[in-house]
């Protein structure tokens, strides 16, 4: 589905604030696939998602979405932008129409669907986020935070793309709204048959969501791989500025303790039915 | 999308330029702009962009990078040289139709695009080597006598320094805004001019609320820390003339000396 074959991407190409954001990152990410993105704060995160709807054009290498490789001419940018919907971080900052309604459906409009046609997928779409119907006739400058965020990825929902990116759809909401939205993501990902990147500092988040876990460092790829190879490094993650999810932690504390458990915990979840029995 | 302005960035450095104290650099700007159009004929751009390189090659900013500050406007260059070389009446050497050109209308095009691209390279050199914070202190000393006249200088030099500082955060944010609309399918670089005027409000909305967000935000900080305006207020860094400042002023006067002659002696080109 998503394919990166040796891309490299520098800011500020040539300048004096040159900046090499992306170093030779090759990947694969199948059909249908949830996508846990973790780095350090300037490891190329974000400079990748945005490669892969071709807000930004690698400096070397090939971007390869569905079989289509971006940097060929006769590829339209703006179809692969339906296909692979990106939800930047804060997105609630582009919210601008005068109802949620009219903004949700923005994305599909430029689609060239008709009226009718956008505020069917507009009401689907925020179903799907959990943005309650009476809502969607309000200014969105009248919504709380969370529902804004709702909204906002209503937008890029409702061009029913084949893969979401989300760049830390829950940064800065509350517990409850975190954990609301995720489970959204999580159920449209397996309702819509969505393949999903989700971009987070949150190493409990990724751990309970993703298929594999992509680790970027410094522009390359550190790891990517199935949550327990990821966290079995937790010494490595350290280093590069990371962590492993905190009962993953408390587990490998009990195992020095001399608590007979094994390894590969990340969720709360697994400790749960492991621990369990051995205290009753 | 809009890496390429490079008026109001600031690049930090510790070069002859770097260090002039920014009252210098002002009056100097002042001086030179005064110059750019004071100039009459070719000689004394020769004169002056000898000066500039000069003044380039010492600040040891990549003489790539100024110029690449010339390109958003560009097409604004283009245009004021098209006007003057064939609006301009007098002595016809060419015609078809109702275009003309004529000489005046040559050494005027030339004049036009010549003053236009200097003021920017001038005015982009003072930004680059001189901090925003520096330069509207040096404003508001420079303005300081005129507090006499009631006028508020200080307050003039906050404001200024806040417009500076917001420069590249809202070019940051407009950017981003971009790219969000973007990947929502919005198609802001294509399409006629009507097309693309409305193409903007779904970016100019959302940069005007997150900028006004940004005021009051920043008006409640300020207020945190109980700011009160200029009376009274001292200074962490205070501006102090030095030798290097001399030097620059006698070099500026020999330059002025040097245009002013120039004109004399060669006259109007």
């Amino acid at each position: 589905m998503i394919k990166l074959e040796n891309v490299s991407y520098t800011y500020m190409s040539g300048g004096p604030f040159e900046k090499k954001a992306l170093d030779g990152v090759s990947l694969h990410i199948n059909e249908g696939e949830f996508i846990g993105v973790i780095g350090h704060t300037g490891s190329g995160k974000s400079t990748m998602i945005q490669l892969l709807n071709g807000l930004l054009k690698p400096e070397s290498g090939k971007v390869i979405i569905d079989g289509q490789d971006l940097s060929e001419k006769k590829v339209n940018i703006r179809d692969i932008r339906f296909k692979v919907g990106l939800c930047m971080q804060y997105p609630e900052y582009q919210l601008f129409e005068e109802t949620v309604l009219k903004d949700i459906c923005f994305g599909p409009l430029n689609m060239g669907l008709s009226q009718k046609e956008a505020e069917e997928r507009a009401k689907f779409a925020a179903n799907m986020t959990g943005l309650p119907e009476e809502l969607l006739d309000k200014s969105p400058f009248d919504l709380s935070g969370g529902q804004k965020r709702r909204a906002a990825i209503a937008g890029i929902l409702a061009m029913e793309p084949k893969v979401l990116i989300l760049d830390e759809p829950t940064a800065g909401l509350d517990p409850a709204g975190r954990d609301e939205i995720l489970f959204k993501i999580r159920d449209m990902h397996k309702r819509m048959k969505l393949t999903v990147l989700l971009v987070s500092h949150s190493m409990e988040d990724v751990a309970k969501l993703a298929d594999r876990i992509l680790v970027l460092n410094g522009g390359r790829v550190e790891m990517f791989g199935r949550p327990r190879e990821v966290f079995a490094q937790s010494a490595r993650l350290r280093e590069i500025g990371l962590n492993v999810p905190q009962i993953t932690m408390a587990a490998d504390r009990l195992r020095a303790a001399g608590v007979d458990i094994p390894e590969g915990i990340y969720t709360v979840g697994d400790c749960y039915r492991i621990l369990l029995p051995m205290l009753t | 999308m809009l890496k390429d302005i490079t008026l109001g960035q600031y690049f930090p450095g510790d070069s002859f330029i770097h260090r002039l104290d920014p009252r210098t650099k002002i009056l100097i700007i002042i001086a030179y702009v005064v110059m750019v159009f004071l100039i009459q004929n070719f000689i004394g751009y020769l004169a002056l962009a000898l000066f500039l390189a000069l003044c380039v090659a010492v600040s040891g900013i990549s003489p790539k990078y100024l110029i690449r500050g010339l390109k958003p406007i560009l097409v604004f260059i283009v245009f004021t040289g098209i006007f003057n070389l064939f609006l301009t009446p007098g002595e016809e050497i060419w015609r078809w139709g109702f275009l003309k050109i004529t000489v005046e209308g040559v050494r005027f095009a030339a004049f036009m695009v010549l003053r236009l691209i200097f003021l920017i390279l001038g005015t982009s050199l003072l930004t680059l080597t001189t901090s925003p914070i520096a330069l509207t202190d040096g404003m508001e000393r420079l303005l300081s006598p005129f507090k006499k006249v009631h006028l508020p200088s200080h307050e003039i030099a906050m404001m200024m320094t806040i417009a500076l500082r917001f420069i590249p955060t809202l070019l940051d944010e407009t950017d981003k805004i971009m790219k969000a609309q973007s990947a929502r399918g919005a198609s802001i670089d294509s399409g006629g001019i009507f097309s693309r005027a409305k193409a903007m409000v779904p970016i100019l909305i959302p940069l005007f609320i997150s900028a006004f967000r940004r005021a009051d935000e920043l008006a409640t900080a300020m207020e945190c820390r109980c700011y009160r305006g200029g009376e009274g207020r001292t200074r962490l860094y205070e501006l102090k003339f030095g030798a290097v400042d001399v030097l620059g002023w006698i070099y500026m006067a020999v330059l002025l000396a040097a245009v002013i002659a120039i004109n004399m002696i060669f006259g109007k080109f």
